[in-house]
């Protein structure tokens, strides 16, 4: 039988040590707890403080800060206040697992005053670039392409002054009023031609003796000829006024056709109009989205490549038959916050589950319920990050059931610039998919209460005056949805636009610019009507009576030569000439 | 006072140790034993507390385990792969997953190479260690004794008395 001095100092060093054990848990406990954890993410891990309950199932945690192994400039996550409920079962299994836990003022990715790597050094242990948003064409470059691509038949109908029908009465008009004026002196001339040779035949008939000097015979000749060119000269003008008549005709039918000529009404199109309207707004979404979902992607350190364990002596073998379970599990960790979505400042709640240093060994992929909420706004925000196979499936799903968005200016100063008007409303749902790093998904935008005013607008595409009557049309377009694809991988995606603002828009202008050109065309079809109906009546009211009375005055002329011609023989034959 | 006294004196007398060599050998094999394996394991507290529960020498246990906590690491080499041998040998392999399951005994990390290769090594080296070290402590043990105890530091620690002899015990 053991003797009592024997028994004595073992019991009292057994009660020394369950009373270490006991008094000095809870240091010894927040010891171990920075010890394994910086042990198994490879950065420093500081607690300030840290209590037990008294089934030791509870945890009470004060400023906890894991330093991001990544980035040892930065925290990977800190808190104020951790409460960590642990299951007790799995506690006899050597495994840490948090079924419940709560947290406050929870910070992601604050900066550090110190190195967090354990060894001191501040160097980036990550090889990758951080993630920078991506940048697509420039907005001019799309101004550009969306002038380019308007139709020819998109030019106005042909202004006033350039109608033939002006253009061949012009003409014509000067025809008449010079060759009318032309004609009337040759015929004047005649006339005191005749009235000469008339003179001088009849002096001749009355003193032979003292004839005239003037040879009346080739006087006589000379006008009849000139009366004949005449005669023919007025012949040409009627034949004139027949082909100014059929001039004026054709020109008139000319113009005409080409009033009613069908203009293609597309003057917008509308997936150029979505392109250049809402490419860079959407752009500054999807590249905000992408960075969310890059950032949640990255929150998760990968425990092969990110986290660089402490080198521990011997290898730890692991029975897969034995069903083994991760060693480190945070089944639920309630997060509240803030931070910015949406470009807004809002406070978050939610949680992260499944949170586990060895997800290959779990049953659940690591996911993020955030609800973000900021006034009225609303954003909800669900992200599974499953790490348990060979590839990482992530997949991130955004709900945005009513946010009001700012103002702001969609398209290109030098092309198109159009104003969305504040209080307009916005419903976004995303669903992202990422396959290692492939990207696939889908974005919809839901605008709502919608106001746009076209605020310049190139030359090209009708100026001042076409935005005027587009602002007019464009006032009923209140709501429009876009689709965006996505794909491409995440450090360089792709995306594909799709909206109906673009075909809506278009039709509206389109048939504002529509509605125009036919007033446009009625007005000038009836002010060419006018010309027209004016020019013929000129013709029939001033240059026919002109031609008439000209024709009037050479057929006296004619009348008074025939007359001339029966006294200038009798006249020459009288006598015979004194040689 | 006097039962403080009597406690104090009954510690010392069991540091001082009880002077069979077979007492003092299995105090140095155990503390071997808790200084091979690595102490981020519940395998050397359970060691102790078995080493409490026998009449083994404290003092050898201590500075034992002392001395073989400062040279278990260069046992590595060797337990490294002992260990790994052990725990990947298929025969034992239901053992090992039966053990997993078992509550508390994951805190042993017996299925460490290192771990399980320092318990394979101390257990087996136990019996030659126990052997040896019993009887050079039988034909040193009180020139062992008489050095370990007859300086200042001992005698201010421990008392004046000198512990007995193999002679007296017997």
């Amino acid at each position: 039988m053991m003797r009592l001095s024997y028994l004595i100092p073992r019991l009292i060093i057994l009660s020394l040590f369950v009373l270490a054990v006991w008094a000095g848990s809870d240091p010894l406990i927040q010891r171990a707890v920075i010890k394994n954890m910086e042990n198994a993410i490879g950065a420093k891990v500081e607690i300030a403080q840290l209590r037990t309950s008294s089934n030791k199932q509870k945890l009470f945690v004060k400023q906890l800060a894991i330093a991001d192994p990544r980035d040892p400039l930065k925290n990977m996550i800190q808190a104020d206040m951790v409460y960590l409920e642990l299951d007790p079962q799995s506690l006899l299994e050597r495994r840490i697992v948090i079924e419940n836990s709560q947290t406050s003022q929870v910070v992601f990715n604050a900066p550090r005053t110190k190195p967090g790597s354990l060894d001191g050094s501040s160097s980036s242990h990550s090889d990758q670039p951080s993630w920078q948003p991506k940048s697509f064409e420039p907005i001019e470059t799309l101004g550009r392409r969306w002038l380019d691509q308007l139709p020819i038949s998109n030019e106005l109908p042909p202004a006033q002054n350039h109608f033939s029908l002006l253009v061949t009465a012009k003409t014509y008009n000067d025809f008449w009023t010079k060759e009318l004026a032309s004609q009337k002196q040759s015929i004047s001339a005649l006339r005191s031609r005749t009235k000469k040779l008339k003179s001088v035949a009849e002096n001749n008939l009355q003193n032979p003796l003292r004839p005239n000097k003037l040879d009346s015979g080739s006087v006589f000749t000379e006008v009849t000829a000139k009366s004949q060119l005449l005669s023919k000269n007025l012949i040409e003008l009627e034949n004139a006024l027949l082909k100014h008549r059929t001039a004026l005709k054709a020109a008139y039918k000319n113009d005409l056709s080409k009033l009613s000529q069908p203009r293609d009404s597309a003057s917008f199109d509308g997936e150029a109009v979505t392109k250049l309207l809402l490419t860079k707004a959407e752009e500054k979404n999807i590249n905000e989205i992408v960075e969310w979902f890059h950032w949640f992607r990255s929150a998760l350190p990968d425990p092969h490549s990110d986290f660089r364990p402490s080198s521990e002596r011997g290898e730890n073998i692991v029975f897969q038959r034995a069903n083994p379970k991760p060693k480190f599990l945070i089944k639920t960790i309630n997060l509240a916050g803030e931070g910015r979505f949406a470009n807004r400042h809002a406070s978050f709640a939610g949680s992260a589950n499944h949170l586990t240093s060895q997800p290959e060994l779990h049953d659940q992929p690591a996911s993020f319920e955030l609800r973000a909420q900021g006034g009225e706004h609303h954003i909800i925000l669900t992200c599974v990050l499953d790490r348990r196979g060979d590839s990482w499936k992530d997949t991130l799903k955004i709900t945005c059931p009513d946010l009001e968005i700012d103002g702001q200016q969609l398209g290109e100063r030098n092309s198109m610039l159009v104003t969305l008007g504040p209080q307009s409303r916005i419903q976004a749902e995303v669903d992202l998919q990422a396959i290692d790093d492939q990207l696939s998904g889908n974005v919809i935008f839901r605008h709502s209460n919608v106001s746009l005013h076209v605020d310049q607008l190139n030359d090209l595409a009708g100026g001042s005056t076409a935005a005027l009557r587009m602002n007019q049309a464009i006032g009923n377009l209140k709501r429009f949805e876009t689709r965006v694809e996505i794909g491409g991988t995440v450090d360089d995606y792709t995306y594909k636009l799709e909206s109906d603002l673009g075909e809506q828009f278009a039709k509206l202008a389109n048939g504002a610019l529509s509605d125009d050109n036919e007033n446009t065309e009625r007005k000038r079809k009836l002010a060419l009507k006018q010309v027209y109906d004016r020019q013929i009546e000129k013709l029939e009211k001033e240059v026919i009576p002109q031609i008439r009375e000209l024709a009037q005055l050479l057929e006296d002329e004619v009348y008074e030569i025939a007359n001339i011609k029966d006294i200038i023989p009798s006249s020459n034959s009288r006598l015979p000439r004194i040689r | 006072m006097t039962i403080f006294r009597q406690i104090w004196e009954a510690f010392v007398t069991s540091v001082k140790g009880f002077d069979s060599p077979r007492q003092l050998a299995l105090g140095l094999t155990l503390g071997m034993m808790i200084g091979l394996i690595p102490k981020d394991s519940l395998l050397p507290f359970g060691i102790g507390l078995f080493a409490l529960l026998t009449n083994a020498n404290l003092l050898t246990l201590l500075v034992s385990g002392l001395v073989f906590s400062s040279v278990g690491p260069l046992a590595d080499p060797i337990t490294h792969p002992l260990g790994h041998w052990v725990l990947t040998y298929a025969p034992f392999e239901p053992a090992w997953i039966w053990l997993c399951q078992v509550p508390v005994v994951p805190w042993t990390r017996f299925t460490n190479t290192v771990v399980m290769g320092s318990l394979v090594l101390g257990v087996a080296s136990s019996i030659p260690v126990y052997a040896l070290s019993a009887q050079l402590f039988h034909n040193y043990g009180n020139a062992l004794l008489s050095l370990v105890f007859n300086n200042r530091v001992a005698k201010w620690l421990i008392g004046s008395s000198q512990p007995k002899t193999q002679e007296q015990i017997s």
